[in-house]
């Protein structure tokens, strides 16, 4: 693992994937979070499927990490005790660290950028959650969103269902 | 108690480490499905929610989180108009 002198003030930047990614040394635990970064991301992110942004070291392009997004909906059941039939939410489909990076907390850096977009769909085209699936198996992680103020949802058969509501109260 | 006295208690060791253990390893990798149906109980609470608005620890994070992008944004901007000058 790389140590950060100073994780807080690091040089690194977020952008949204602009050309091809070919040569890259990004490489996850995971293979097929792998091979959809290396050759779906783009795709994905051209065609706005989803969009896909890349932490990197602008000194050397060295990639970090990268998130994906996309539109989502919350469906709720079709009656009259239930004032609305849907919500508009954002998912984070897909967030990766590099191997060399993982343990140094960098993922909640593109969490919060996440956020950030959110925050900028939500005031052109209304968006009231971001949705998080979250493998079962991944006790780790599903503790850390709810110690961040993440709810649950739902429970499916692979995915724990998670939301923050991105509501600004009148005070902030 | 003036600030002149106050202290601030480095953390110790072993709450560093809890801190360090604590870290995921950041890895999500959903189907990337545009929906999910709630039923209505799960529908009753999440409205009961809403109503409430988020939770004072979403409201730390998600001051945080702008911050954080306000911020960053900023550096890119920065990073842009020197790359130009260059």
């Amino acid at each position: 693992m790389i140590k950060l002198s100073n994780e807080k003030g690091s040089n690194f930047l977020i952008k949204k994937v602009e050309n091809e990614i070919h040569s890259s040394s990004f490489y996850c635990s995971n293979e097929e979070v792998n091979d959809f970064f290396y050759n779906l991301a783009k795709f994905n992110h051209d065609q706005l499927l989803s969009k896909v942004y890349i932490y990197y070291n602008p000194k050397n392009e060295e990639i970090i990490g990268f998130i994906s997004l996309s539109a989502y909906r919350v469906n709720l059941p079709d009656t009259t005790k239930i004032p609305i039939q849907k919500v508009p939410s954002v998912l984070l489909g897909r967030l990766a660290i590099d191997n060399k990076y993982r343990g140094s907390n960098l993922g909640e850096d593109l969490i919060k950028y996440a956020i950030g977009i959110c925050d900028e769909v939500k005031n052109l085209i209304g968006c009231r959650l971001l949705i998080v699936e979250v493998e079962k198996k991944d006790n780790k992680l599903l503790k850390y969103f709810l110690k961040k103020g993440f709810e649950k949802i739902h429970e499916g058969s692979q995915y724990h269902y998670i939301m923050i509501d991105l509501l600004e109260s009148k005070e902030s | 108690m003036s600030e002149k006295f106050m202290t601030v208690k480095p953390p110790s060791k072993a709450e560093k480490l809890e801190e360090k253990e604590s870290i995921p390893e950041f890895l999500i990798n959903s189907d990337e499905s545009f929906e999910l149906n709630l039923n209505e109980e799960e529908s009753r609470n999440l409205i009961d929610r809403l109503k409430e608005g988020p939770n004072e620890k979403a409201k730390t994070f998600l001051k945080e989180a702008r911050d954080f992008y306000k911020e960053m944004k900023r550096k890119e901007e920065l990073f842009r108009k020197n790359k130009k000058l260059e």
